[in-house]
């Protein structure tokens, strides 16, 4: 029983880094502009998160300056893109290169450290504790003692599915999408919408990469983002941009990453289970390319 | 011509995080592009050797890189050679071309870790027939290769023993259950790795035969926050204490190790310092003393090309390092007994057994 519980917990765990990233890049992905420099917001917002939480000693300055750094790159994605008509792809995947670099600029340049950064006076974010679930131990052991976002991650499932389907800014969003030229005809710009999708998604990414070393890990390591951003792509290119599709899929993905490390070695060689994300990310690229390539040729 | 024009731009910011990575760093010598300027015929008529490491990874990765920098630095101290370290980013793609430049400007090459290069290295040691190539860590079957392999196997054993001592001593360390469950965490599934596994199984059962292993594979070697959740399945599955071999991914394991207040065995360099109150020791791999030491035999002309180079815990190339650090954890008798073993094991009485292919 213990263990099943500790193995959803894993599945929690492993599922919201990807899921908060996920849903930022669906606010991109429904405006039409499918985010790929999600790794490269993740990881300067973990990094920034990180040093700002342990200079000033507070986690609400780390969230918020962690967020405004990948505020800043998306803003940078979103001129390229918007206003100087650059390749998405391109654009994306040079920022997530540069992220890199900075990074590792900034912990060797400034704290002499070259793959790591690890301080004692790190305040990291609270972990919830709802007393009302006391009461149920199954409850208590399964919803209880999480880190700040990973409850809200879940949460923020349902605001983008009410922002999607229920308010006129979501329409707007998807008719960005799906018909830029009749949002144009009706006065609209599509430029704006997509503004604001750029700054939500980053807004997003940002929050995820916090999450990784001020949530997850308690430490930043240039190494930490690990690919999440590139299998976040996949997941909201998998459900179209749609948030429950995108839950579903982080689910999935979460729970074979918790699954592959319980597998004892001596029952199945560790690299199966291992194989089973990214294969799900090839099968997804494979699917979606289509619709991506149908896209960019509809709206030139 | 807009297009051009952003295609410049993106050219930039490519360049621009290129030199960001390419920054200077006060603590190690080692950009490729200025060692590669170097010209060739600038060596004196009497030079002294000329040493370089190329690296498969950065200065700083608190492991492998890090000790053989060591090693450098003691032999421009120590020795007076000519040192430089050449490091291929992580980007496997420039292999080939750290190697060269390597070769060209340096006598002894050592290759850090040997295992990521096997391909280029086939290619370039025709080319340098006067230079001597240096596997690290391993040994293989290319022609002219020189090999240093480290017995991690006996580190291992002793880290076994070290972990099955301790979780039997629930005197001393309050954290420790009764259950007699140990744990050992791999990165990716290597063979090097499985030599770790195997010396580790056998020096726990050696020091206390009833102990219950549990082995775990994290499947990957750059994920810290995958080798943090490894660490809590295993804990979660009853072990009170964790050895790792897992290189990056392992550095998760200490966060897992805060969060739940067990205990946790380092490897390669010391990592007491990443957890000091849980880490009770780390396996070290010296691979600074052990290049040290091939430095000072390959200039006393013992070493010929092709020869493979063991350095176990006699010549002081694997060992356990408790760390400088309070808590010290390990009771003194503990230690005792952990010195006895390795005693045990430079006099032969113990053989350790190796992970077959």
């Amino acid at each position: 029983m213990e263990n099943t519980i500790e193995f959803l917990r894993a599945s929690i765990r492993l599922t919201t880094p990807l899921l908060m990233a996920a849903l930022g890049g669906a606010f991109m992905q429904v405006s039409g502009v499918p985010n790929v420099g999600m790794e490269g917001m993740m990881l300067i917002a973990a990094l920034v998160g990180y040093i700002f939480c342990f200079t000033t000693g507070s986690w609400v300055m780390g969230l918020f300056f962690g967020v405004a750094a990948a505020v800043i790159v998306g803003i940078i994605y979103a001129i390229f893109v918007l206003r100087l008509k650059a390749d998405i792809f391109a654009v994306g995947i040079t920022l997530n290169i540069m992220m890199g670099g900075i990074a590792a600029y900034i912990i060797r340049r400034y704290y002499d450290q070259i793959s790591i950064l690890l301080s004692q006076d790190a305040k990291l974010l609270p972990i919830l504790s709802f007393s009302f679930l006391d009461k149920s131990p199954i409850l208590n052991l399964l919803l209880n003692n999480y880190s700040l976002l990973i409850p809200i991650s879940f949460l923020l499932v349902a605001a983008t599915y009410i922002v999607f389907y229920k308010t006129p800014f979501g329409f707007w969003l998807r008719a960005a999408g799906s018909n830029p030229s009749a949002v144009s005809a009706s006065g609209k710009s599509i430029t704006g919408i997509r503004l604001s999708a750029f700054v939500i998604s980053a807004v997003f990414c940002g929050m995820a990469g916090v999450h990784l070393s001020m949530g997850y890990l308690g430490m930043f390591a240039l190494s930490l983002v690990a690919g999440r951003g590139f299998i976040a792509l996949a997941i909201v290119l998998f459900g179209s941009g749609n948030p429950i599709i995108v839950l579903i899929a982080s689910l999935i993905f979460g729970i074979a990453d918790a699954a592959s490390l319980r597998i004892p070695t001596e029952v199945i060689p560790p690299q199966f289970p291992l194989m089973l994300p990214y294969i799900i990310t090839i099968l997804a690229i494979i699917l979606m390319s289509r619709y991506a390539r149908s896209f960019t040729s509809s709206e030139q | 011509m807009i297009r051009n024009k952003y295609m410049i731009v993106v050219f930039f910011l490519v360049i621009m995080s290129m030199i960001a990575a390419c920054a200077p760093k006060p603590a190690a010598p080692a950009d490729t592009s200025v060692v590669a300027e170097v010209p060739v015929e600038e060596a004196e008529e009497e030079a002294t050797l000329k040493v370089a490491v190329v690296a498969g990874g950065e200065v700083g990765d608190l492991g492998f890189i890090d000790s053989a920098n060591e090693g450098l630095e003691r032999m421009t101290a120590e020795l007076g050679l000519e040192t430089s370290i050449i490091s291929n980013r992580n980007d496997m793609n420039v292999n080939l071309d750290v190697l060269i430049s390597a070769a060209e400007q340096a006598d002894l090459i050592f290759v850090v870790p040997g295992y990521f290069f096997d391909e280029q290295l086939k290619q370039v040691i025709p080319e340098f027939p006067d230079k001597t190539f240096v596997y690290v860590d391993g040994a293989t079957g290319i022609e002219g290769m020189t090999s240093v392999v480290f017995m991690q196997n006996e580190g291992a054993f002793l880290a076994g023993a070290l972990a099955a001592l301790l979780t039997t001593e629930t005197t001393d360390l309050p954290s420790m259950d009764d259950a007699k469950k140990i744990a050992f965490m791999g990165g990716a599934d290597m063979p090097v790795i499985h030599d770790y596994q195997v010396g580790f199984n056998q020096g726990a059962k050696y020091a206390v035969e009833d102990i219950e292993i549990i082995n775990q594979y994290a499947g990957t070697h750059f994920d810290p926050a995958k080798g943090k959740e490894t660490a809590l399945a295993i804990y979660g599955a009853g072990a009170d204490i964790i050895f790792q071999a897992a290189g990056p991914t392992g550095l998760g394991l200490f966060e897992a190790a805060k969060d739940v207040k067990k205990y946790a065995i380092g490897v390669d360099t010391n990592q007491k310092g990443l957890a000091p109150e849980w880490v009770v020791a780390s396996m070290r791999k010296n691979v600074g003393d052990a290049i040290f030491q091939f430095a000072e035999s390959f200039i006393a002309g013992e070493i010929e090309t092709g020869d493979v180079m063991a350095y176990g815990l006699s010549k002081n190339g694997v060992g356990i390092d408790y760390g400088d650090m309070d808590p010290d954890l390990v009771p003194q008798r503990i230690k005792d007994m952990i010195a006895e073993f390795a005693q045990e094991i430079m006099d032969g009485k113990i053989v350790v057994e190796q992970y077959n292919q």
